[in-house]
């Protein structure tokens, strides 16, 4: 079942195929924890998205539609999710001084590729206004094509392109303010 | 929203400039504007580095949750597939048959038996430190099937047990010691016995419902009579206050159910037992 197209292990999912769920599952879990944990900002919150996000993909196996993507999909239902969490949830103190460690601590590292570093990294992405945030998660975090975007926001494809370039830039800017990864500025 | 300068490319150009996705005319075009607008070639320059960025968020699901996760879906996966699973085909022994319909019948009253006589084992506590965890109400007409403690069983309408607790337990201390109605049974230690019969049995007056203070019994013991009786029987020597307006029995459920009194008191204790059944104990 290696490198089997998602819509192959759609269509085995569908007939009763666990094996090729599973290994559905196991191909996108990352990518979908990285984009709830962006938006949840929390490693415990996005593993709950994560699940929700998964039981609903399959308890609904049935009635997705093969001609779309079955990322885009998945996607859609992550964010729905992970903003349905945002919203039930009860804010939490912010604790400013914690931050500022762990900010400190990340620029004694490798910018890229440890934990602590991509915590922070999905930090700044998260600070983004809610609609760059969604292009950018979608279409780098999570490796979405514009269209496939376009179609799980339900935002045409120029303005997905827009607001990508919009967010990247930003985030670049945050990025450069907290001393991660490199800025232009 | 201000309309867009003319003079400077889109940001969807600008995207696609950072994609590599232009045509090679249109590529040139914006390249020569870059080389001549400090803003837009700084906008542009920084977009290149927010999309290295962006691209490098690869946070991987800790093994653990991960680990949580295909649990959870492997729960989900044999929750739907048995239930559109095929039943099993119907044995041809006739016997079998037969045994399979009157098997769960039985075990359901066994379980209804035994629900009847946990209920009724209550110790009596000394004081009138009631930990009721169940309202206990009473239904008005009484649907006493059995005439046994199983009567007391109703389905439980709200968990406010502390409001219903300390009603309940201003209502047990003030009254007597009740026994028992004729359809119940005696108490573990031999406490007062319980009953969920409306004082006078099926019809007779209604109890009085928790927080009316009207309740009858022993200190911390279970009773089944209305506030002022000493002995069973459809005889009140007090005005019974209005029944609690949910009257409704049930002798036997799964999950939450209240134990009911005639008087509306509160057992001592009131905690899940096997198979879902509350055990009344002091």
């Amino acid at each position: 079942m290696a490198a089997e197209p998602d819509v192959v292990l759609v269509r085995r999912a569908k007939a009763g195929e666990r094996a090729a769920f599973e290994q559905l599952v196991r191909r996108h879990q990352d990518r979908v924890y990285c984009v709830a944990r962006t938006v949840v900002r929390s490693a415990e919150d996005a593993e709950d998205v994560a699940q929700e996000t998964f039981i609903a993909v399959l308890r609904h196996l049935d009635t997705f539609q093969e001609s779309a993507a079955f990322t885009t999909w998945l996607h859609r239902i992550a964010l729905r999710k992970a903003y349905d969490h945002v919203r039930r949830r009860v804010p939490e103190p912010v604790d400013p001084a914690g931050a500022a460690v762990a900010g400190l601590e990340a620029r004694d590292r490798d910018p890229i590729g440890t934990g602590l570093a991509q915590t922070h990294l999905l930090e700044a992405i998260g600070e983004l206004e809610q609609g760059f945030r969604d292009a950018v998660l979608l279409v780098d975090v999570a490796g979405l094509g514009v269209d496939d975007a376009a179609a799980a926001l339900g935002i045409a494809p120029g303005t997905v392109k827009s607001r990508v370039f919009r967010g990247r830039a930003t985030l670049a800017r945050i990025l450069g303010t907290r001393g991660l990864g490199s800025a232009s500025d | 929203m201000t309309p867009p300068d003319p003079t400077h490319p889109p940001e969807d150009a600008l995207f696609d400039l950072v994609e590599g996705s232009l045509d090679a005319a249109r590529a040139r075009s914006i390249e020569q504007h870059l080389a001549a607008c400090d803003e837009c070639s700084t906008l542009v320059e920084s977009a290149r580095a927010g999309a290295t960025a962006a691209r490098g968020a690869d946070l991987s699901m800790p093994a653990d949750a991960s680990h949580r996760l295909h649990l959870a879906l492997a729960d989900t996966w044999d929750e739907l597939h048995a239930t559109s699973r095929p039943l099993p085909a119907a044995p041809a022994h006739t016997t079998r048959r037969w045994s399979r319909r009157l098997v769960p019948a039985l075990a359901f009253a066994l379980l209804a038996t035994i629900a009847g006589t946990s209920i009724l084992a209550v110790d009596e506590r000394p004081g009138g430190g009631r930990d009721a965890e169940e309202e206990v109400t009473q239904r008005e007409d009484a649907d006493v099937s059995t005439g046994t403690s199983a009567d007391l069983l109703q389905p439980e309408r709200s968990r406010d047990l502390a409001t219903n607790e300390k009603s309940a337990r201003s209502g047990a201390e003030s009254g007597a010691a009740g026994t028992a109605s004729p359809a119940v049974a005696p108490q573990e230690d031999g406490g007062g016995p319980v009953s969920a019969e409306a004082p006078g049995g099926p019809g007779g007056p209604p109890p009085a419902p928790p927080g009316t203070g009207d309740h009858a019994g022993s200190p911390g013991g279970v009773t089944a009579t209305t506030p002022s009786t000493t002995q069973p029987g459809p005889d009140e020597a007090e005005p019974v206050p209005e029944p609690d307006p949910d009257p409704e029995t049930c002798v036997l459920t799964f999950g939450q159910y209240r134990l009911v009194l005639p008087d509306g008191s509160v057992p001592d204790r009131v905690i899940d037992g096997p198979l879902g059944m509350f055990i009344v104990c002091g």
